[in-house]
């Protein structure tokens, strides 16, 4: 078992730890005993130094996971330097630690993204990546030198210089190339891309023959030949990516550092120019630098430049995917009011291509309807003035037949913050506006149904109210009769007695005409009511039923109230349907009070605050808002409509109804704003 | 002790009706004295001579019906002819079962009121006797099925249920009514009921 299970925890391990850095420090001792081989001609510290590029590389992929075989690296390096012990731990020390503090600073500090898809990525590469184990190495090797008094062969500087560049191109060689393929693996060429790729390794590496291995001497051997790497580069650059380039720029390093190391090409011993091998040698590293820096940033830079365009290719896309699919119909229209953009939602639902609207104007394109023209006029004029922007809705002609749209349309202000053209929106909206209309209708239908049994109800009282002064006359009149028949009359009498009649009759007219009124329930105007004209009409019509119920009704009206503005037949109807539920209420309860009041007085806000209150069973605190919810009702033969209606007719005057408990009963609320509010707030 | 004069009490909280029901009640002859509401009435009333009550159906407060229950419970025999504006046949009933000397329907003709004051004076003078021999000689002009129909008729039902209770038509139970009412002379729902009372047809 336990055997089984080391075995099972020792592979994970092997692969994660053990494989990884046993190939780090492979690759790092095999890099560095390369270029010495490479430049045979050059002191040991003077090569192109790739082990700190796979230092660094390592680093950059697996973290500080390649710490140890980094350090193996550096160490078997050492090793095969036959130093002393001491010198040859601390130089493993020293180097591993400088590998750990570039990768330190361009990970931890810089946030460095490996992918190099960016020029700041390329910029930290160089000047960190590429320069702080060279820089570091380079005052160790000067401090070295200066403390030994060993003479040497050429100047310290000079020594020093050279093997800083050295490591500077090694890094820079390597390292772009390295993270190019691993970060883009599974990105494969399309095969005419590989053709290209392979016919620019081709010409690349034939270039880089010619050049550096001499293989064009001497016909071309010139000192400005080197130059013709960058075309090389540059086309790697602009047709691939930063990994082709780098891949290319490796590939030219490693030609142009062993041509030399053979002593060809323009870097090479033949042609010592000022400085020596070693000025040579700088040269060429400082030449690689150059090549590297300028063709990698550009790849990187043309990379970018190639995202952020896929980008806003692909941002477009989807817009115009959004645009060229939605139903709603999206326009762009100058300020001159000509049509710029149509989206193809305006084909169907038109019927006429796209092209017919651009370069028109709105009206020469879709018809509005007559009644609709103004308002479609008044909205181009609304957009183009702060705040440029207006909502309306208007018929227009389609194949369909008139159909309504909504326009949502909003000017875009150009940085002198005037209109530059305008953007509109618009939407079917015929199937609301139809179903709105039957709400309405349908209302309108209840509110006339809920009058009508309104009515009904009260067809009683009515009979019985009018029935009072007919009862009247007719006494007087038999009376009056009998009187003159009889001879015992007395003229003054009689003539009062026939007064009486004629003021009974009126009174009875006039409750026909008031009800005629009420139950006709015609379109009203507004007007201005005087408050207590609206109360005691209310009482009259009301006080018939309350009397049949055995309720005592009660009005006072505060004086002086100003008018307000209403449709009185619509706020009598209000009125009296809240008397009316307050009379119910209190047959319904068996409170020893059997009173309903309407009081009227100026309201705390302003305006004029009608209450009716009555001494029923009262209402629940839930029920104070429920009651005004359509088919709510508490009362057995109720349809629940009286009380949403008369609300709705609150609002409809800019007016407030509501509910409360009082101590006993109940009470409700209207609030209409008199009529010099209205005024202020209109003006 | 000399015959005190007729006096006619009249309640109705509606002015013009106490005022025009005066007048005509003078117009003839009778003495009345008006009240606002049945609680007045019985405040100020001692019993006392030949009168009788002209009493509206439906007041604020004590209704007219109630005032009658009131006068009942104080033993009082004072005859109440009851007017209503909104009257159906179940408060005629209940009136007329009540012992209302009349019921009558506001607006009404003034000979129907004059008629049913004079005869609840008579029957205050005279006790019960308002004529029950003549109008059991009518009811015995009614045929079986006329005598059932007035019964249920009398007991507050409408048409429709006597017809189902007896398994005639509507239509029929509408001639029978009107051949009932013919031969007895009621001019009224109540009258009938009256009627029914008088002759022990009906409990009261």
């Amino acid at each position: 078992m336990i055997a089984r299970a080391n075995a099972a925890s020792v592979t994970p391990m092997l692969k994660k730890w053990i494989l990884p850095n046993v190939l780090v420090a492979v690759a790092y001792a095999a890099a560095s005993e390369l270029a010495l081989h490479l430049l045979r001609y050059a002191a040991e510290t003077a090569v192109v130094w790739f082990a700190s590029g796979v230092g660094i590389s390592a680093m950059l992929l697996l973290g500080t996971r390649a710490l140890p075989g980094v350090a193996l690296g550096a160490l078997l390096c050492a090793i095969f330097s036959q130093k002393p012990l001491g010198l040859m731990l601390l130089s493993t020390v020293l180097t591993t630690g400088q590998i750990w503090l570039t990768w330190w600073l361009l990970v931890r500090v810089t946030d460095f993204n490996p992918a190099l898809a960016r020029v700041r990525d390329m910029v930290k590469l160089v000047f960190i990546g590429a320069s702080v184990s060279p820089v570091l190495n380079g005052v160790r090797a000067f401090v070295q030198y200066a403390l030994a008094d060993d003479h040497l062969p050429m100047p310290a500087h000079a020594l020093v210089k050279a093997a800083l560049l050295g490591e500077m191109a090694g890094i820079l060689l390597l390292v772009p190339a390295v993270l190019g393929w691993a970060n883009s693996r599974g990105q494969r060429l399309r095969p005419g891309e590989r053709a290209e790729a392979l016919l620019l390794y081709a010409t690349g590496v034939a270039a880089a023959l010619g050049v550096f291995a001499s293989m064009l001497q001497p016909m071309l051997l010139v000192a400005s030949l080197p130059y013709a790497m960058f075309p090389v580069l540059f086309w790697a650059a602009a047709r691939f990516g930063p990994r082709e380039t780098a891949t290319m720029y490796f590939i030219i390093g490693v030609i142009a550092v062993a041509g030399t190391g053979f002593g060809r090409g323009p870097f090479g011993e033949a042609h010592i120019t000022f400085g020596g091998t070693y000025g040579n040698l700088a040269e060429l590293y400082l030449f690689l630098l150059v090549l590297g820096a300028t063709s990698l940033m550009f790849s990187a830079g043309r990379q970018q430049l190639v995202a952020s365009q896929s980008a806003l290719r692909e941002s477009e896309e989807k817009y115009r995917l959004l645009v060229d699919h939605q139903t709603d119909l999206v326009a762009k229209i100058g300020i001159d009011g000509r049509i710029q953009y149509v989206s193809p939602s305006h084909r169907e639902f038109y019927g006429k291509p796209e092209a017919e609207f651009i370069g028109r104007t709105l009206s020469e394109a879709v018809r509005p309807h007559d009644e609709d023209l103004c308002c479609v006029q008044d909205a181009w004029k609304e957009v183009l003035s702060p705040p440029y922007q207006t909502s309306h809705e208007h018929r227009v002609l389609t194949p369909r037949g008139w159909r309504w749209v909504a326009v949502l349309a909003r000017a875009v202000l150009g940085a002198d913050g005037r209109p530059q053209f305008v953007v509109a929106v618009a939407r079917d909206v015929t199937d609301r506006r139809r179903a709105e209309e039957q709400a309405r209708q349908h209302l309108q239908q209840l509110a006339h149904v809920s009058r009508v049994s309104s009515m009904g109800e009260m067809a009683s009282a009515i009979a019985h109210e009018i029935n009072q002064p007919l009862t009247a006359i007719a006494n007087y009149a038999s009376a009056c009769l009998r009187l003159l028949r009889s001879g015992k009359a007395q003229p003054g009498e009689a003539l009062e007695t026939m007064q009486r009649v004629a003021s009974e009759a009126e009174r009875a007219g006039q409750i026909v005409r008031k009800m005629r009124g009420f139950v006709r329930g015609e379109e009203g105007q507004m007007a201005l009511i005087e408050p207590a004209f609206l109360a005691s009409e209310v009482m009259r019509l009301a006080s018939a039923e309350a009397r049949q119920s055995g309720v005592e009704l009660k009005s006072e009206v505060a004086p002086g109230l100003p008018p307000v503005l209403a449709d009185s037949i619509q706020i009598q109807q209000v009125l009296l349907n809240l008397v009316r539920n307050a009379v119910e209420a209190v047959v319904g309860g068996e409170g020893p009070l059997r009173e309903v009041s309407l009081g009227v007085r100026r309201a705390a806000e302003g305006g004029v605050h009608f209450t009716v209150r009555d001494t029923g069973p009262g209402l629940a605190p839930e029920a104070l808002d429920k009651v005004f919810e359509p088919f709510y009702t508490t009362k057995p033969d109720g349809i629940g409509i009286g009380l949403p209606l008369s609300r709705s007719i609150a609002d409809a005057h800019g007016g407030r109804l509501w509910a409360s408990a009082e101590a006993s009963g109940a009470a409700f609320h209207l609030v209409l704003p008199s009529a010099q509010e209205l005024e202020h707030a209109d003006a | 002790m000399p015959t005190p004069e007729p006096l006619v009490h009249v309640v109705d909280d509606e002015a013009a009706i106490r005022d025009s029901l005066a007048m005509l009640l003078r117009s003839v002859g009778l003495q009345s004295r008006a009240y606002g509401s049945a609680q007045e009435f019985l405040e100020s009333w001692r019993p006392g001579g030949a009168e009788c009550l002209v009493c509206d159906v439906r007041m604020p407060g004590m209704s007219g019906l109630e005032l009658q229950e009131a006068l009942k419970a104080r033993n009082a025999q004072v005859p109440v002819v009851l007017i209503t504006g909104h009257g159906d046949v179940a408060m005629a009933v209940r009136a007329m079962k009540a012992g209302a000397s009349d019921f009558i329907e506001k607006p009404f003709n003034d000979q129907v009121l004059l008629d049913a004051v004079n005869r609840a004076l008579a029957r205050a003078r005279d006790g019960q006797d308002d004529g029950r021999a003549e109008i059991e000689a009518r009811i015995e002009l009614l045929t079986p099925r006329e005598r059932e129909v007035m019964l249920l008729v009398a007991e507050g039902r409408p048409n429709k249920v006597v017809a189902t209770r007896l398994g005639l038509s509507t239509r029929t139970v509408e001639v029978h009514r009107a051949k009932v009412m013919e031969k007895l002379q009621a001019r009224s729902l109540a009258e009938l009921v009256r009627m029914a009372i008088l002759c022990g047809l009906m409990r009261p």
